[in-house]
């Protein structure tokens, strides 16, 4: 087998572990109902809704259960397991990558359910339930803006692992802060006009919110500013996370 | 000998509290070495310091070449899976071919007399079980450095024979041992070289000094009331009253004589077998 291929091959059994581990803690239950529950109470009782605001009040929310998703995940990994698992490996960041991509699969998972519904919901009620109809390019659009803000709210959640912050209850305060911060600093910086020069180091969800402002459609230039402000912001963070994991160690 | 990693003035400190320091160590290939000393000493850190799961404040560690490490922690964690599931994932996560680790798991799963627990998770299984597994993951694979921290802990007496030779087999195949250890039977069974951590520093240990901490212990209780008064305290180690029974601590080589006198003063041996202490 080629190097690349039993790399391949490490990292899928990896992702399998990993898997197979958190399944087992139901951890996953409780993040999964809330989005269903929210999706449902969002999408089922109105029509002729706005698609973009819908999402950006969709991803605002998956922004916050993906934080939840990745602490909870970070948190039922055994430290112990975890020291046997990283002897095994030949590249310590073969494992980081692979608890880190797991959590983006689940952010996926989570994603896909929060395109499916709307869209299979605007099917079900005649295509009523949007004020327009809708094209691949918005549901494509609205699914890749899911994912962006999942793994952003993910990356943010595994900074914050036990490993890289032992005491949980100053991780979760600080966390659950730099989160509201996130959603909110727009408004933040409408009233205190000064606050755009801290604000810009938290994670831009507001920014990207903004950027889709009063749009009814999704133009490629918003998306990928969007797609790059996400991206680089979340690449950020698991570089610092990535960096704490190896000067800590256990 | 080839040397493998080379410790030069290490320190280790949890804040304020030194845990080690100035420790020189050189660990060489096929070298099966035992770490004594009493709980908390740094046996634990010094071994996962050695495969860099552990940071360290001064000093340096020098590996000669690219070294495979496995490790057996010391507690096992509780896991919702199976045994079979993780021995499994353990080895196709080591890049081994799925027939061999099924192959060489069932050998070992049977050697450890654990063919009927395979299939429950290993949360519901006992100490004494989930240690072999810890010991299975480890020995799946050929390391350069085996690390075991307290490895027979909770271990039937049937499973500690095997582990000592399949240890002594992977040792003889070229792979290192390092062991941290309190059972002086293990430490005679398995090791060559035996360090001592104490007042923060590691002292090479004469492994006599091992073997003489094994002790016969005689359980004696008043025939009757006439019975003297001792006269063999200064050959007994250490000695127990409860209630109308005696515990000796003798040394192998007192044991006949202290038999004898106890004996002749009036006392019966109710029971005797030998301990490390």
């Amino acid at each position: 087998m080629s190097l690349g291929g039993c790399t391949m091959k490490i990292f899928s059994s990896l992702i399998r572990y990993h898997y197979s581990l958190y399944v087992k803690t139901n951890k996953f239950i409780m993040p999964a109902l809330l989005w269903i529950v929210f999706l449902n109470f969002s999408y089922s009782q109105q029509n002729r809704l706005e698609f973009v605001s819908c999402t950006l009040f969709s991803i605002s929310f998956l922004f916050f259960i993906m934080l939840w998703v990745a602490i909870s995940y970070m948190e039922s990994v055994d430290s112990v397991s975890e020291q046997i698992l990283l002897l095994k490996i030949e590249k310590r960041n073969t494992y980081y990558l692979s608890k880190n991509v797991f959590v983006f699969l689940l952010g996926v998972a989570l994603s896909l359910i929060g395109v499916l519904f709307p869209v299979l919901l605007n099917v079900v009620s005649g295509f009523t339930l949007f004020a327009r109809s809708l094209t691949l390019w918005d549901i494509l659009c609205t699914f890749i803006l899911h994912i962006i803000i999942a793994i952003l709210g993910a990356s943010l959640g595994i900074v914050f692992q036990p490993r890289c912050m032992k005491n949980r209850k100053e991780a979760l305060m600080f966390v659950t802060l730099i989160a509201i911060i996130s959603m909110t600093k727009a408004g933040i910086i409408d009233t205190f006009s000064l606050a755009r020069y801290i604000t810009w180091v938290f994670p831009p969800l507001s920014d990207i919110i903004l950027f889709f402002d009063k749009n009814v459609y999704f133009s490629v230039a918003t998306m990928g500013k969007a797609t790059l402000y996400g991206c680089v912001y979340s690449a950020i963070l698991l570089f610092i996370s990535n960096q704490l994991l190896k000067r800590k160690l256990f | 000998m080839e040397k493998q990693i080379e410790i030069t003035n290490l320190k280790k400190s949890f804040g304020r509290n030194i845990l080690l320091q100035d420790i020189n160590l050189t660990i060489s290939k096929g070298q099966s070495i035992a770490l004594i000393g009493h709980n908390g000493c740094g046996k634990s850190t010094l071994l996962r310091i050695l495969c860099g799961l552990t940071t360290y404040q001064k000093g340096n560690i020098q590996y000669t070449q690219k070294l495979k490490f496995n490790y057996v922690p010391e507690n096992f964690p509780k896991m919702a899976i199976t045994a079979r599931e993780y021995i499994n994932s353990i080895g196709m996560i080591e890049g081994l071919s799925k027939e061999y680790v099924e192959k060489r798991s069932d050998e070992l799963f049977n050697s450890f007399f654990m063919e009927e627990m395979v299939d429950n998770p290993i949360k519901n299984l006992s100490k004494g079980t989930m240690q072999k597994i810890n010991v299975i993951q480890a020995v799946l694979s050929k390391p350069d450095i085996l690390l075991l921290d307290e490895p027979l802990s909770g271990q039937d007496v049937d499973s500690q024979k095997v582990f000592i030779d399949l240890i002594n087999q992977m040792n003889e195949d070229g792979v290192t041992i390092v062991m941290s250890c309190h059972e002086d039977l293990l430490i005679n069974a398995v090791s060559k070289t035996v360090y001592e951590i104490k007042k923060k520093n590691i002292y090479l240990s004469d492994k006599k000094e091992v073997k003489d901490r094994s002790y016969d212990v005689m359980i004696i209780r008043k025939v009757t009331q006439e019975t003297e008064a001792f006269n063999i305290e200064e050959i007994v180690i250490k000695l127990e009253k409860n209630g109308t029974d005696i515990k000796l601590y003798v040394k192998k080589e007192n044991s006949d004589m202290v038999l004898r006198k106890i004996l002749s003063q009036g006392y019966e041996l109710r029971r005797m077998y030998d301990e490390n202490i």
